[in-house]
């Protein structure tokens, strides 16, 4: 796979963090979210790119029109595709940023 | 005990103050340590006697001083009354010239103190030198007398209590006659210790004293009738004040072919400065004063051009005054040899080394070889932060010598103890530094100094690595988490990527980085005491300790993403639920170690500790 350098910044790592706690908090409910964040660090753990996402955009399918997951998919449309190292710190924010939703 | 130095520049400019030449600053240090050996004053005090009187100083108070110090090297005693007699007198009277002054002082008083080193040098020489008693009796001419008594009476003695003499001095094998430091015991030695040699050994030891005390007696009567307060005194050596200086040999001062009258000129010449015959050159301040410079004489080409004296007298006024003085600068230490601590401010180097003299039985005390520098940067610390000059910590020296002695002067070290002003900047914050100044155990009988490391640039994380894994293995009993963290705040906001480096930089710039930094290091220390306490609240005792050596496994690994990951899971698996800490701690990792690629690891150890905790 072909990777194209873009630069990718702080700022970068925070909006799909925040973008991913918006997105999550319509999503499921708290059991289900823990078993997903399960799941996600399974696949990041080996690097599993394919796992990680297909689990991911399961879940955001679910709620496809939400604004807030719109936007998540714009961001991740525009990262991709991400090499290994990029990809860690993606997943992590992405991870961090599901645990970080509030829940009722 | 001194002020802060800002507070005795506020009594004017200092009358003593360095030049910027080791050897004549530290003869100015022992010049001031001379005068309190003496006269018990600190460097505040002398400051303010040189500068009410300069003259009664360096021509009455300082050749009285040197004597009595060295009649005291000798083993012999100044009793008290003598100094303080001479103090009183010398302030009392009027003087017209520094001649004056000095002839006063050597006349009356330096002569005094001088009469017990006299007698135990006459006695000795004549008791231990055969042919010595023939060159003086023309001067002592009843000490032949006395002396064959005492040596008629002294066979006796011996004859009839061999055994009992033998025991009292613990001596072995054949004894047929008394060496000086026998008699020396016998004269020092007070009746009751007697005793148990039984009745004859007393009477005869008796009477010995008694001859002891009539020579004592005619020698004490002879100085005293013709020495002490006389100006013209006889031709003869015998009359000579017998000191010399292991240092220091040249200087016709010390000349054993000298009378007394030529000894007292050439001191008063030294002070003077006019120990030089021939045009005002400096002929003496070659290898007289040290081994390491040619002699005048043998080598006169090395010099661009001879050295004038009107150069000195000009900038140094005094200098031999301060070069005589150049040995009692240092201390010596057991096990260490001399040492002296020197820096560019006389305050500062005078304070530190009498610190470092009260600490001395502490310093001796340690096994560590490292101990000296230890002991120093303790007290350097301690004494710069109380007179606030911290510009010196960038021009600190510690020069050891061997031995002080006139063969070799030969030093074996000097240190280099300055550090850098970004080190000086961040030991002056009360915090850092009191956390720093910790011995943290890195293994069984093996501790390390952080402050050491620090001042000598080298990383404190191995050192937090390996006492972390005596605290996983419970092998070591220090709990305290705070110098940890300081050590890993300070390390964090200093890796290289901070670029402190450009020492050439526009100081105004610099102090204001300088300035930010600190702050930088408390948040770090600050965030990271947080992260560590909210894993503490998170996780009960039993989890911390099942998963403690694992993650520090990783964070060994430098895995910075399993250490993420392992950490995420025991966060979401965990039954404590508390959102805010939650939040907070996902916040920490979010930021100060999944976006943080170069120093993410300090951040993980400051987290990490939490899982073994401690004491706050």
């Amino acid at each position: 796979m072909k990777f194209v350098k873009k630069p990718i910044s702080a700022k970068d790592y925070d909006e799909i963090k925040i973008y991913t706690k918006k997105a999550f908090e319509n999503i499921g409910s708290e059991s289900y979210r823990q078993r997903l964040v399960y799941k996600l660090l399974n696949s990041a753990k080996v690097n599993n790119q394919n796992d990680f996402f297909s689990s991911l955009l399961r879940a955001l399918n679910s709620r496809k029109n939400d604004e807030h997951v719109k936007r998540l998919s714009r961001k991740l449309e525009w990262l991709f595709p991400l090499s290994p190292s990029n990809f860690e710190k993606i997943a992590y924010s992405i991870i961090m940023g599901i645990m970080s939703v509030r829940g009722e | 005990m001194i002020k802060a130095s800002n507070e005795t520049r506020l009594v004017g400019e200092p009358v003593l103050q360095f030049t910027g030449n080791w050897i004549i600053d530290l003869g100015m240090l022992g010049f001031v340590n001379l005068l309190e050996e003496i006269y018990g004053w600190d460097i505040l005090e002398t400051q303010k006697r040189i500068k009410e009187n300069e003259e009664i100083v360096y021509y009455g108070l300082f050749p009285f001083a040197y004597m009595c110090s060295e009649i005291k090297r000798k083993d012999s005693t100044v009793s008290k009354k003598i100094i303080e007699d001479f103090l009183n007198e010398i302030y009392k009277r009027k003087f017209r010239s520094k001649k004056e002054i000095f002839d006063f002082t050597w006349e009356n008083h330096i002569t005094k103190a001088a009469t017990s080193r006299w007698k135990d040098y006459i006695t000795e020489r004549v008791v231990d030198d055969k042919k010595f008693i023939s060159k003086v009796s023309k001067s002592l001419e009843k000490l032949k007398e006395l002396i064959r008594e005492l040596e008629d009476f002294e066979k006796e003695f011996i004859r009839k209590n061999r055994d009992e003499i033998k025991r009292f001095l613990d001596k072995k094998g054949r004894f047929q006659k008394f060496k000086y430091k026998d008699i020396k015991k016998f004269r020092d030695a007070p009746i009751e210790k007697f005793k148990e040699y039984g009745e004859e050994f007393i009477k005869n030891a008796k009477k010995f004293k008694k001859l002891l005390s009539k020579v004592d007696r005619y020698l004490d009567k002879k100085w005293k009738d013709e020495i002490v307060g006389n100006k013209d005194i006889s031709e003869s050596t015998v009359f000579r004040i017998p000191i010399d200086n292991k240092y220091y040999k040249n200087f016709l001062f010390f000349q054993p072919g000298y009378t007394h009258e030529k000894q007292k000129e050439e001191f008063y010449h030294a002070i003077d400065f006019k120990i030089e015959k021939e045009d005002h050159i400096l002929n003496r301040i070659d290898k007289t004063i040290n081994k390491f410079l040619a002699s005048y004489r043998k080598a006169v080409n090395i010099y661009y051009a001879p050295l004038k004296t009107k150069f000195f007298i000009n900038n140094i006024p005094y200098l031999f005054v301060y070069l005589f003085c150049f040995d009692r600068a240092f201390e010596y230490y057991r096990n260490i040899d001399y040492l002296v601590f020197y820096s560019n401010d006389i305050f500062t180097t005078y304070e530190i080394n009498k610190r470092l003299r009260l600490r001395k039985s502490k310093i001796e005390s340690e096994e560590d070889p490292n101990s000296i520098f230890r002991g120093t940067w303790q007290t350097v610390i301690d004494t710069i932060i109380e007179m606030e000059s911290w510009w010196v910590l960038e021009n600190l020296y510690l020069i050891k010598y061997a031995k002080l002695d006139e063969n070799t002067q030969r030093f074996i070290d000097v240190e280099y103890m300055g550090i850098s002003r970004l080190q000086a900047t961040l030991l002056l914050d009360d915090d850092i530094r009191r956390n720093l100044n910790q011995r943290v155990q890195v293994d069984e009988n093996e501790y390390r100094w952080l402050f050491e490391e620090f001042i000598k640039n080298k990383s404190l994380m191995p050192i937090i690595m390996n006492h972390l894994v005596l605290r996983l293995n419970q092998k070591t009993k220090q709990r305290k988490v705070q110098p940890l963290l300081y050590a890993l705040a300070v390390e964090a906001e200093l890796f290289p990527a901070h670029d402190f480096t450009n020492l050439f930089e526009d100081p105004m710039l610099l102090k204001a980085k300088l300035d930010e930094l600190i702050p930088k290091i408390k948040e770090s220390r600050k965030k990271m005491g947080m992260a560590m306490t909210n894993i503490q609240k998170l996780f009960s005792k039993d989890i911390r300790e099942n998963n403690a050596p694992h993650l520090f496994s990783i964070i060994r690994r430098q895995s910075k993403y399993s250490f993420v990951n392992s950490l995420l899971r025991l966060i979401i698996s965990n039954p404590e639920k508390d959102k805010k800490l939650i939040k907070h701690l996902n916040d920490y990792v979010f930021h100060e170690i999944v976006q943080n690629d170069e120093t993410w690891i300090y951040y993980a150890l400051g987290l990490f500790i939490g899982f073994i905790g401690g004491k706050q």
